[in-house]
């Protein structure tokens, strides 16, 4: 063995040795291929390496257009910054000038209402006004109403103040005229020595001064008596039956005068009034005609009744020798006063009594005559 | 020497009578004369043509029923100087209101008021 094996050995090792050559030639050809590759690989990175330079070149070309631009950008940044502070600013301002507006929006809102209300004040005041001119309106009616009712009383005091005024002159005159006598008579009765005939002229007079005294307070009496009277209770009367009683009543006077009454009361047939009144107006106009009638001539009465504006007026007519006015002017219904004095019996009572008698019912009474022709007598009644 | 002319002017003939009566106790030798009627003194009055200048003297009554003393004044007030200036007028009545007297003093024509009834007294105070 060993020998045997030791040639084996060695062709199993030249055998090896053989391979191992050729595994060299192999590997240095694959050696050759991979320095070829080797050198192209280098030579791709050789190219990429300047092209790494061209493109590092654009880089930093690039890096410093991005500066520049960045550069501007902050310059573009604070302009913005600024236009934002500016913006800012002007939107607190426009904060403010709008608060301002949302506050004068407010106030007028204010003043609207305020407006408002003083319109309703306005309103309410016009009312207000309107209902005082109403109230006005009513109170000057009233005091035209009081004016006229403060007219009324002074026509009535002035035809007082006048009444007063004829009692003082009755008094002074009428009154007092009698008692004067009386004075000086009872002073030459006292005197001793007085011869008969004069002792009995005084005794006369004396006479003569009281009956007149007494006749006077009987008038101022039967005058005072009217004024109380007004009271009296007026009546219905029926104006044709009224004269024909009168005319009864004095018939023997009127057939002694040969007198003739007319009357014609077809207008206005009745009245209400005082009857005592108007039997004295009817009594002291118709003797007044009867006494101062013309010589010659029969006496015509005429008696009318008239209605003139809702008024009774009673018209007496006569023929009579009338009166001249123009001297005896308002004196006619004066108390005492006469102006045929030696024609006929009285003492100036009939036509004051009339008068007296008719202003105290209201009325009036007014004369109208011509001498020698008649005289009329107007009687205006208040009703 | 001519005697003093006493004209009384009333209707009232009593008064008259005690007029006369106190004339004649004051002034014995008096002319008196008497109307009753105020229209008739006048009317003597306004005739009046004395040829002596003896004043009379007037008593005129107030309260007279046609023409009141007034209106005798009133119309007296219209006669001719010369006639005017030979009367003196009293106003005698028996008016015993102030006004009546007030009146009379105030009136030109007349001279003084007296109140009824004339006496002596009276008589004499005009003279």
């Amino acid at each position: 063995m060993d020998s045997i094996s030791k040639s084996d050995e060695l062709i199993n090792v030249n055998k090896e040795l053989a391979f191992q050559k050729e595994e060299k030639k192999q590997r240095a050809a694959e050696l050759a291929i991979a320095n070829k590759e080797l050198l192209f690989q280098n030579a791709e990175k050789e190219k990429r390496a300047e092209e790494l330079a061209i493109a590092n070149k654009e880089l930093i070309f690039q890096n410093e257009e991005k500066e520049k631009r960045a550069e501007e950008l902050v310059i573009a940044n604070k302009e913005l910054i600024f236009q934002n502070e500016e913006k800012e600013k002007r939107a607190a301002e426009l904060i403010i000038a709008n608060k301002e507006l949302v506050f004068q929006n407010a106030e007028r809102e204010k003043r609207d209402a305020e407006l408002v209300i003083a319109n309703k004040e306005l309103v309410f005041q016009n009312q207000e006004k309107e209902k005082r001119a109403a109230e006005l309106i009513i109170a000057n009616e009233e005091l035209l109403f009081q004016n006229e009712q403060k007219e009324k009383m002074t026509t009535d005091l002035i035809q007082r103040n006048k009444d007063l005024e004829q009692f003082t002159y009755i008094i002074s005159h009428n009154l007092r005229a009698p008692v004067a006598n009386i004075i000086g008579l009872s002073y030459r009765l006292q005197q001793t020595g007085l011869p008969e005939d004069l002792r009995n002229q005084v005794g006369a007079g004396l006479s003569t001064s009281v009956t007149k005294l007494d006749e006077v307070i009987r008038d101022l009496n039967d005058i005072l008596k009217i004024r109380q009277k007004v009271d009296e209770s007026k009546q219905l009367i029926n104006f044709t039956k009224f004269a024909s009683d009168i005319q009864l009543s004095i018939e023997k006077m009127i057939v002694n005068e040969n007198a003739v009454i007319l009357w014609n009361f077809t207008e206005a047939e009745e009245i209400v009034t005082i009857k005592s009144y108007l039997h004295s107006i009817f009594f002291n106009l118709i003797s007044n005609s009867l006494k101062y009638r013309q010589p010659n001539v029969p006496p015509i009465i005429k008696i009318t009744s008239r209605k003139i504006d809702c008024k009774i007026v009673l018209l007496f007519e006569d023929n009579g020798i009338g009166i001249d006015l123009s001297t005896a002017g308002e004196h006619v219904f004066g108390l005492y006063k006469r102006f045929h004095p030696d024609m006929a019996e009285g003492k100036g009572m009939g036509l004051y009594m009339v008068k007296t008698q008719v202003e105290s019912m209201g009325g009036k009474i007014s004369i109208s005559s011509e001498v020698n022709a008649g005289t009329q007598f107007r009687i205006e009644f208040n009703s | 020497m001519t005697p003093l002319r006493f004209i009384i002017v009333d209707n009232d003939p009593v008064n008259n009578l005690l007029c006369r009566l106190a004339i004649k106790d004051a002034v014995a030798d008096a002319d008196i004369l008497a109307f009753s009627d105020p229209l008739k003194a006048f009317q003597y009055i306004s005739e009046h043509d004395e040829s002596n200048n003896r004043v009379n003297i007037l008593l005129l009554d107030i309260n007279m029923p046609v023409w009141s003393g007034w209106d005798f004044v009133d119309h007296f007030d219209k006669l001719d100087n010369k006639i005017k200036s030979r009367f003196k007028i009293y106003m005698l009545s028996s008016s015993i209101d102030n006004n009546d007297k007030q009146r009379a003093v105030e009136n030109k024509n007349v001279v003084d008021y007296i109140e009824k009834p004339l006496t002596e007294e009276k008589v004499f105070s005009l003279l």
